[in-house]
């Protein structure tokens, strides 16, 4: 794998996991406050094991290996277009929850608008992850 | 109809001392899975990348890669 492959990986898990979490973090905390202890304890190994991973994301196959070639920026430019798709999909979609849940005239707390945002940017990212890996992996495995 | 380009960089690199995709890429500022693609049809060069192909086993683009229809 070269270092964009290991990146979209990392990518992909890290974002997937941050979502998971993210939701968790957010039903518990809906809950009770008195959680937050326990998503510490659960937060702090998630962050060890993603910095590991970025550190091993970095290693190079060869000293000469480039950081993006033409083909990682072609790969990368495509995943950016599906993303952007799947953005305005999920920002339509959480817009429309909001809406048939409060109906027209209704409102929702500030606090709940950036929560959602940040919710659906976790999802774009793993998305445009996801877009990389599946692009990358069309091609077909190494013989020489 | 459907063009292909078809290429003999995999013959070439045995012929030029079995050279391994990793020292082609090297040589062409690319990753070994960029010369992978290539080898195997799955990704089309751009021209400067195939010219430098070219120029790494000292012959032309056209004795490198060949568009059959």
């Amino acid at each position: 794998m070269n270092r964009m492959q290991k990146t979209a990986w990392v990518g992909f898990f890290g974002s997937l996991t941050s979502s998971v979490l993210y939701a968790t973090a957010f039903m518990l905390l809906l809950l009770s406050p008195a959680y937050r202890r326990v998503l510490c304890l659960i937060l702090c190994p998630f962050l060890a094991v993603l910095f590991a991973a970025l550190v091993w994301s970095c290693r190079k196959q060869s000293p000469a290996e480039p950081d993006c070639d033409e083909r990682d920026s072609q790969i990368s430019r495509r995943a950016v277009i599906i993303s952007f798709a799947g953005l305005c999909f999920l920002i339509y979609i959480s817009d429309a929850i909001v809406i048939l849940w409060t109906g027209v005239g209704g409102s929702i707390p500030t606090s709940v608008l950036p929560v959602i945002h940040l919710g659906v940017g976790l999802l774009t990212a793993t998305l445009y992850y996801a877009a990389m890996i599946v692009f990358y992996g069309k091609g077909k495995k190494a013989n020489g | 109809m459907a063009e292909k380009l078809t290429n003999q960089i995999r013959r070439l690199r045995f012929d030029n001392n079995e050279m391994t995709q990793q020292a082609l890429a090297d040589k062409v500022g690319v990753t070994r899975q960029t010369i992978i693609a290539i080898e195997q049809g799955g990704y089309t060069p751009s021209l400067v990348l195939g010219m430098k192909i070219a120029w790494v086993f000292n012959k032309t683009v056209e004795e490198v890669f060949r568009l059959e229809c």
